[in-house]
């Protein structure tokens, strides 16, 4: 085959796969034109495959910046101390994504909450009291990273990864409980 | 979030928009993103080809674009293996994101960049002349994006100094091959308008040809050596 | 429907009280596992050399497709001549660390050359698709996998062994040593299949 041939075939190729993507994305429940940017640029958008129509939807709740600058922070510390290899990183990942859920769940409480008939109701105030305790547990895991990083700090100094990694697991646990609806 | 709000942050402060893994960011910016970068692109395209008419001001306008999206695209399965494999790993949404951002600040930069590049266009300037500024600028309004994916790898990691030239060299590879293979951009003076070329023998061949020229030997009158520069010299 | 009708909220009830874990529990959190024991990563490795070589062959040229396996074939035959060499001079040598983490630290910088070269595949495909440049990209892809290779077994022998408590500057002599000598076991099998 000429070269000219197999180029149009690559960009042939290209295009059929971006259509994939894209049908695939549509599928996902991904807006339209997510999905239609795919066909072009479908490298840059694969991480989405797979990504739940929830997570994507998912409302950026009053905690939503602290979370993703604590967990960049996290990671950045990892790598400048060279430990990313000793933490599992996937437990990391779904660990922010519980608390982000946890962060979505308080924004639709303080929405139900802002309603002044709802406010006015006799449960308002366990709701209230159970949105302050959720909002505390956000607040201690987040105070908790700040921690792990001063501890790696620690660890690339003395060198035993153990309590980092023990540390860490039960901040996931905490945050799994903050996720999870009976 | 409106498309010149996007425009406005993606300039001011692109790393606002990219350094994030939310699934939610990327499916709803990727769009406008997209929309900048190929317009832009789209734009000095125009320009490019404006010295030989209207209608390869129009080929190049579609075709810049594929010059602008395919490289970086292409290269992100190597960017994301190296930076696991150099233990700092980064998700294939905060590349992808990166990825885009830088596209469209590229694709902005360029469509500001293109009427500088059209004025001396318009003044039937010498074609070699014509070839480097363009080339110049094209490499000057994609340096941002590079920037910004460079940015997307966390700090730090293992052999990283091995792993940033080898990516630069396959980037500047099909930079190079992927612009070879959809040339023209700025026609020469008496060609034809054609919207591609054939493939003919690589990019390097060709720059091996275009030096010649320059020093003065025109024996093959710039095309090619048909069978490349890396063709099987056994069979010869 | 009034608030109060709904069910109990979970959060109040289920979320846990701050302990930290006790030790048993800290000490079966176990290490993070290692690259090359990770799911899938072999065959990311062996796919993505391979995948070098058939992406450098495709653009017609039979020949240069029939060695689309030789990276497969040259990394084995490194590991399988040099590997010896290492374990056996590395415990003469009383140096601590064990054999298997030696290997280990074989395996993990292969694998991870692997992963860079189904990396760069795409980018092989391309330049290969619309230029006779492929079976020299393809080699030269395969040259700095290998090298990549050989760096990260380089500072992975040196690693094991600091871990083990032994000495740096030792390790890192005999680990240039051994690199060097896989280095020249890899350029020969190279000259030998292609």
């Amino acid at each position: 085959m000429s070269g000219s041939g197999l180029a149009l075939g690559l960009g042939v190729a290209w295009l059929a796969v971006g259509a994939a993507v894209g049908v695939a994305l549509a599928r996902q429940g991904q807006p339209r034109p997510t999905a239609l940017s795919a066909v072009l640029a479908w490298p840059a958008l694969v991480g989405l495959l797979g990504a739940t129509p929830e997570d994507t939807a998912m409302t950026a709740g009053p905690y939503a910046e602290r979370i993703a600058a604590a967990f960049q922070a996290l990671r950045a510390a990892l790598a400048e101390t060279g430990l990313t290899a000793t933490v599992d990183l996937p437990a990391l990942a779904a660990m922010e994504l519980a608390l982000r859920r946890a962060d979505a769940r308080l924004c639709a409480v303080d929405r139900l909450l802002a309603d002044e008939a709802v406010a006015r109701d006799a449960g308002a105030e366990r709701l209230g009291a159970a949105r302050a305790h959720a909002a505390e547990e956000i607040e201690a895991v987040l105070r908790q990273l700040v921690t792990v990083r001063v501890q790696l700090g620690l660890v690339a100094l003395a060198g035993d990864t153990g309590p980092v990694r023990a540390h860490l697991a039960e901040l996931g646990a905490r945050a799994r409980a903050l996720a999870e609806v009976a | 979030m409106s498309i010149l709000s996007l425009t406005t942050q993606v300039l001011r402060d692109p790393d606002a928009v990219a350094q994030t893994d939310d699934p939610r960011t990327l499916a709803q910016v990727a769009p406008p993103l997209l929309v900048l970068a190929l317009g832009g692109a789209a734009l000095l395209g125009a320009a490019a080809g404006s010295g030989h008419g209207p209608l390869q001001s129009a080929f190049a306008a579609v075709k810049l674009p594929a010059l602008f999206l395919a490289p970086p695209l292409v290269v992100l399965p190597l960017v994301h293996a190296l930076a696991e494999v150099c233990e700092v790993p980064v998700g294939w949404r905060r590349l992808g994101l990166s990825a885009m951002a830088g596209l469209a600040r590229s694709g902005l930069l360029a469509a500001a960049a293109a009427p500088l590049l059209w004025l001396p266009l318009s003044l039937d300037t010498d074609y070699h002349l014509a070839i480097l500024m363009f080339v110049g600028t094209f490499m000057t309004v994609t340096m941002p994006a590079l920037s910004l994916l460079s940015r997307a790898v966390p700090r730090g990691g293992t052999l990283r100094w091995v792993a940033v030239p080898a990516l630069a060299l396959v980037l500047g590879l099909v930079v190079a091959q992927t612009g070879w293979v959809l040339r023209p951009f700025v026609a020469r003076p008496r060609a034809e308008v054609t919207f591609l070329r054939p493939v003919e023998a690589d990019v390097f061949s060709a720059l091996g040809a275009t030096s010649r020229s320059a020093a003065g030997d025109y024996r093959q009158d710039w095309a090619p050596e048909r069978a490349g520069v890396w063709r099987d010299r056994s069979r010869e | 429907m009034s608030v109060s009708a709904l069910p109990p909220l979970p959060l109040a009830a289920e979320v846990p009280q701050s302990a930290p874990l006790d030790g048993a529990a800290a000490a079966a959190v176990g290490p993070a596992p290692a690259f090359h024991t990770r799911p899938w990563v072999h065959a990311r490795a062996i796919g993505g050399v391979a995948a070098l070589g058939v992406a450098a062959g495709l653009a017609g040229q039979a020949e240069a497709l029939a060695r689309a396996p030789a990276g497969l074939v040259i990394g084995a035959g490194v590991m399988l001549l040099a590997t010896p060499a290492l374990v056996v001079g590395h415990q003469y040598l009383q140096m601590r660390a064990n054999p298997a983490a030696l290997l280990a630290a074989v395996a993990d910088a292969f694998a991870r050359g692997g992963v860079v070269a189904l990396g760069g595949a795409p980018a092989v495909l391309w330049l290969a698709a619309t230029s006779d440049m492929g079976p020299t990209v393809g080699l030269l892809g395969l040259c700095g996998v290998g090298t990549f290779a050989l760096f990260r077994v380089l500072v992975n022998l040196v690693r094991v062994e600091r871990l083990a408590g032994g000495s740096t500057e030792g390790a890192t002599g005999f680990a240039l040593l051994w690199t060097g000598l896989a280095a020249l076991i890899g350029l020969r099998l190279f000259f030998l299949f292609l």
